[in-house]
């Protein structure tokens, strides 16, 4: 492998990571820019999705049916979260709202767990998916490219439901200034509903994405993803829309080139620089990289 | 005032006396869990501090822990095992061990001196982003830890910690940690902590240096952190990295948010839910037959119950069980006596930013 | 201040709080047991808590222990130190057992075993593998496993010997302490015996993407001859799947985490040729104890046994029942002394004596090779 596949090679490794990690961004992102809420129980969520979807997939269910399954069970436990849990929560402090989150991520886990076995699983094998795609010397699977697709389709349409619809329209009124908004009579907690049915989506795209990629699914396997799509979020500029997703790319990069490129002796600290630069970035721009476009509260 | 001050020195004594009963009666699985207890009542308190009290909501306290539990440990660590377990350390620390007290206070202070470094950046940040940066405290403390193997001894842990801690060391601490807080808290420092928490702008018009009230409640806090890691260490025997992972972080906010943001009383309520309620579920975890009638072993029992503890809290007293007040034995009497009086709050639940 | 009436309460009402185990059967013997069935310990622990009820079971049915039937009292280790230890005092001071088997990893062995010891009751580690253990806990801490010097060496003489490699990339865990030492004791091992390491490289405790590691072996020139992948149970078969669709056919070589049936099938049989592991027990059908015990697994619960720990469960029990059976009396301190004296242990995971105060078993290894899918016996050996 010559020096530049090698560099093309760790890009698209880097890309792939990060498209996965941006979809999960923005469900947090959103979350955070109008509730001023981490939501711990995000990855979980994510969990849940997949391991709804994988009983589809045993069944000989073709990828795109598990994939409806996957976002169909992720949203629906996104809305039922939201509205037993955080909807009577939505004037409480913000910390509130944290600890309750925590406690669903508790309570997720351990559910699924008793219900199922901490063995790892995995979807059923999808041929297409795990055919090789090689462009040069650069090795990727369709399942890589299947992540771009979906991620760069569903960001879009995401997008654009933010942007031209009365729903997208009075989502980014409420980021704004949420008493404001309230006043011109939107529905807040209507609002919130959609906030998290769109997240909680995202979120089940990128679960049933990372089963065929990495098949490797048990009940904590949404924690790090929902840790890793907030520190996204966070150097992205939490609150905003394409902040999240630039900041998982950034993300993805990030852990892709310390661990291919520096000697093993530093590389072993990888995460403590990941956070470095969380820090950093937080310092120098604590809106984020990406500024405050759409759905930052100054 | 004679009844405010002999009040507190009953309290002590009675506590005493309680001390010495359960030294004397209980057996090591008590007294294990009874020191949990305590260890977990100094982190809250301490947490409490920064987040309750000065509006610094951190999630990098567990790397305060730690860091005052390790170079509490290294410090007592037996000088026959050092050069062999720890051997990155120059020949003088290796030939050194320091008795437990010094040694736990190094700890805190160590702790103490990174919250200076680490807060004198990072308390610019306000709400969340202080809570994301402290948590990269956390993730960056616990990585050194696993990957400094010749000072740490790295993911097996540091084991052959010696015991030095009993009870007495443990609700010692607890009660200065209290103390202090308390008297803090209720001081001309404490008024201007609160005042920078509530209104940034308006403690500044007001003349309080805030970047120097959050970054000494910050260090405070920290030392007692670094303190209660170091009574961990030498109880436990034994201290890893994975004790002050995320899992910390998450618990350590749970207890404080269960019992009360700005309340003592609520942290240590919150330290006794998480800490001694588990205990009680876990025999009923593995299985067995109660009152003649069989049931399977239901793993993950003692989450699901705290998790639901956690939502149930939050949805019926969102400000924690405490809310931000105290407890005081006049007005509890009051309750009593049916005389529906106005709280002596002296802290108004205001929305935490 | 600290309600001190209520904390009194509490502590005398913990002691109520403890629930009976089966009536029937007079004066069982009591066998403590901590297995972690929650958090990230489960995957290994599971396994070995239910091989263990298993031999429990086998044992009572044939009449017990000098006619008394044993209870074990199992405790979960929710993957956490501090519960570990709250475990290990239950377990000595409230329920009273005479012995305790329990945990996979070193450290939390270490942080429940000194209290086993001061109270002088042997404690078997299941799982750990330092290979100095007992040495770092006293008389009553004893081992099931080989320590890891042993796979890590045997892996390495494989590497040079067997499959003829000059070479190797070396790939762990850097977050548990397992993956770490034996990734070092194969290093010492293929360097000493004039092997070279072309390069390293750490991946994370619930890292799922290996794509960055793959990029850097494919990157070298020229290539290693073997990959020593020095990665936890679960992380194995994703990393050989993301390796072979990677582009690299290059063999594998993995420790003990390996052996597991999910390693084919979560990794495709095909993705799994050129993949050996060193382990404890030829999960092979031998048509001898072992084959035995992955039947009694499956009539019990309906799967085959999910990794190598169950083995080790089976045996921890098996193990304090010779000692218990050979011991002068049913005693912590005789049943201890007697665990010195087996010095011809057979197990599902192999022939071992305990004779060593200090250090793990002398247990020969078991060698893998998985081809068309299965695993294959290469052969048992020591380093």
């Amino acid at each position: 492998m010559s020096e530049l596949t090698v560099f093309l090679q760790q890009l698209a490794n880097g890309l792939v990571l990060g498209f996965l990690y941006g979809l999960i961004a923005i469900g947090l992102s959103m979350v955070y820019g109008l509730l001023r809420m981490i939501n711990f129980a995000h990855g979980d969520v994510l969990m849940l999705g997949v391991f709804i979807a994988l009983p589809v997939s045993w069944a000989g269910a073709p990828f795109p049916l598990v994939l409806l399954a996957g976002i169909a069970a992720a949203t629906a436990a996104g809305w039922i979260v939201q509205r037993t849990v955080y909807r009577p929560l939505l004037k409480s402090r913000d910390v509130t709202l944290l600890v309750a989150s925590l406690g669903v991520s508790l309570l997720l886990q351990n559910v699924v767990l008793m219900l199922t076995s901490p063995q790892p699983k995995r979807p059923a094998p999808e041929p297409f998916l795990d055919q090789p795609f090689q462009l040069g010397e650069v090795y990727l699977r369709n399942v890589d490219l299947m992540i771009v697709a979906l991620a760069v389709v569903f960001v879009l349409c995401t997008h654009l439901f933010l942007q031209h619809t009365r729903p997208g329209l009075a989502l980014r009124a409420l980021a704004q200034d949420i008493d404001a908004a309230r006043m011109m009579g939107i529905r807040v907690p209507r609002m919130v509903a959609i906030c998290f049915l769109i997240g909680s989506a995202l979120a089940g795209v990128a679960g049933v994405l990372i089963g065929y990629k990495y098949g490797h699914l048990n009940p904590y396997s949404g924690f790090l993803p929902g840790v890793k799509g907030f520190v996204a979020a966070v150097i992205g500029g939490i609150g905003s829309f394409p902040g999240a997703v630039i900041g998982g790319l950034i993300l993805g990069l990030l852990e892709v080139f310390l661990v291919g490129y520096l000697p093993d002796a530093l590389a072993q600290f990888r995460d403590a620089y990941v956070f470095l630069v969380l820090i950093l970035v937080l310092l120098v721009r604590p809106s984020g990289l990406f500024g405050k476009p759409e759905l930052v509260k100054a | 005032m004679g009844a405010r001050s002999t009040v507190p020195f009953i309290a002590i004594l009675l506590l005493g006396a309680a001390l010495w009963v359960a030294e004397t009666t209980l057996n090591a699985f008590y007294l294990q869990v009874l020191g949990l207890l305590g260890i977990n009542i100094i982190l809250t308190v301490s947490l409490n501090l920064a987040a309750g009290y000065g509006g610094m909501f951190s999630l990098g306290h567990p790397a305060f822990a730690a860091i005052g539990g390790y170079t509490a440990a290294i410090l007592a660590y037996p000088v026959t095992l050092k050069a062999s377990r720890i051997p990155g350390y120059p020949e003088w620390l290796l030939q050194m061990e320091v008795p437990f007290l010094p040694a736990l206070l190094l700890g805190g202070l160590t702790a103490s001196v990174v919250a200076v470094l680490v807060g004198w950046p990072v308390l610019r940040l306000r709400g969340h982003y202080l809570a994301v940066a402290t948590l990269g405290l956390t993730v960056i403390v616990q990585v050194g830890i696993v990957n400094l193997v010749d000072y740490t001894r790295g993911a097996l842990g540091l084991s052959g910690i010696p015991k030095h801690t009993n009870l007495w060391w443990i609700f010692g601490f607890a009660l200065a940690t209290i103390y202090v807080v308390y008297r803090l808290v209720h001081s001309r420092f404490g008024r201007a902590l609160r005042a920078v928490r509530d209104d940034y702008i308006a403690a500044q018009m007001s003349g309080v240096n805030v970047a120097r009230t959050r970054l000494i409640a910050f260090t405070v806090s920290a030392f007692f952190a670094g303190a209660a890691g170091g009574l961990l260490g030498h109880l436990l025997r034994i201290l890893t990295p994975g004790q002050f992972s995320f899992n910390a972080v998450f618990i350590g906010v749970a207890m404080m948010i269960l019992g009360g943001m700005g309340s003592i009383t609520g942290s240590v309520v919150g330290a006794v839910i998480m800490t001694i309620l588990p205990q009680f579920i876990i025999p009923f975890e593995r299985g067995g037959t109660i009152f003649g009638a069989e049931f399977p072993a239901l793993n993950g029992l003692t989450q699901i119950v705290i998790a639901l503890i956690l939502i149930l809290v939050m949805l019926v007293r969102p400000e924690g069980l405490a809310g931000s007040r105290e407890f005081s034995i006049r007005e509890t009497a009051a309750r009593f006596r049916g005389r529906r009086k106005e709280h002596g709050v002296d802290i108004v639940a205001v929305k935490g930013k | 201040m600290p309600n001190l009436c209520g904390r009194i309460a509490l502590a005398s009402a913990l002691g109520l709080a403890v629930l009976t185990g089966p009536v029937g059967a007079a004066d069982p013997i009591k066998l403590g047991a901590i297995y972690s069935v929650t958090g990230g310990y489960a995957v290994i622990e599971d396994p070995a808590l239910k091989a263990a009820k298993l031999a429990v079971k086998e044992i009572n049915a044939a009449g017990g222990i000098k006619g008394r039937p044993i209870e074990m009292i199992h405790y979960d280790g929710k993957s956490t130190l501090a519960d570990i230890a709250n475990a290990a005092q239950r377990l000595v001071h409230e329920d009273k057992v005479i012995a305790i088997i329990g945990v996979a990893d070193s450290g939390f062995y270490l942080a429940s075993a000194p209290i086993a010891q001061d109270a002088g009751i042997p404690y078997l580690d299941t799982g750990g593998t330092v290979p100095n253990l007992p040495e770092q806990v006293g008389e009553f801490g004893h081992m099931m496993p080989f320590g890891d010097d042993y796979q890590a060496f045997v892996a390495a003489d494989y590497a040079l010997n067997d499959l003829g490699a000059k070479t190797a990339f070396l790939l762990r865990d850097a977050d548990s302490d397992y993956t770490r030492a034996i990734a070092a004791f194969f290093k010492e091992r293929f360097t000493e015996k004039g092997g070279k390491l072309l390069d390293e490289s750490s991946s994370h405790l619930g890292d799922t993407d290996y794509s960055a590691h793959i990029t850097r072996i494919r990157s070298l020139n020229p290539q290693p001859d073997v990959i020593y992948a020095a990665l936890n149970p679960g992380d194995d078969a994703t990393f050989v799947r993301q390796a072979r669709e990677g582009g690299i056919t290059l063999p594998i070589i993995g420790g003990d985490a390996f052996d597991n049936p999910d390693l084919v099938k979560n990794a495709g049989a095909a993705n799994t040729e050129n993949v050996y592991f060193t382990t404890h027990m030829a999960l092979t059908p031998d048509g001898g104890i072992v084959q035995k015990f992955i039947d009694a697994y499956k009539a019990e619960y309906g799967i085959p046994p999910e990794n190598a720990f169950a083995g080790l469960g089976y045996d921890s029990v098996l193990l304090m029942a010779e000692a218990m059976n050979k011991a002068s009396e049913l005693s912590s301190k005789a049943i201890n002394d007697a665990i010195f004296t087996i010095t011809d242990f057979n197990g599902v995971t192999g022939k071992a004596s305990f004779a060593d105060p200090k250090r793990a078993p002398d247990k020969e290894v078991t060698l893998i090779a998985v081809r068309n899918g299965k695993f294959e016996l290469i052969g048992n050996r020591k380093p």
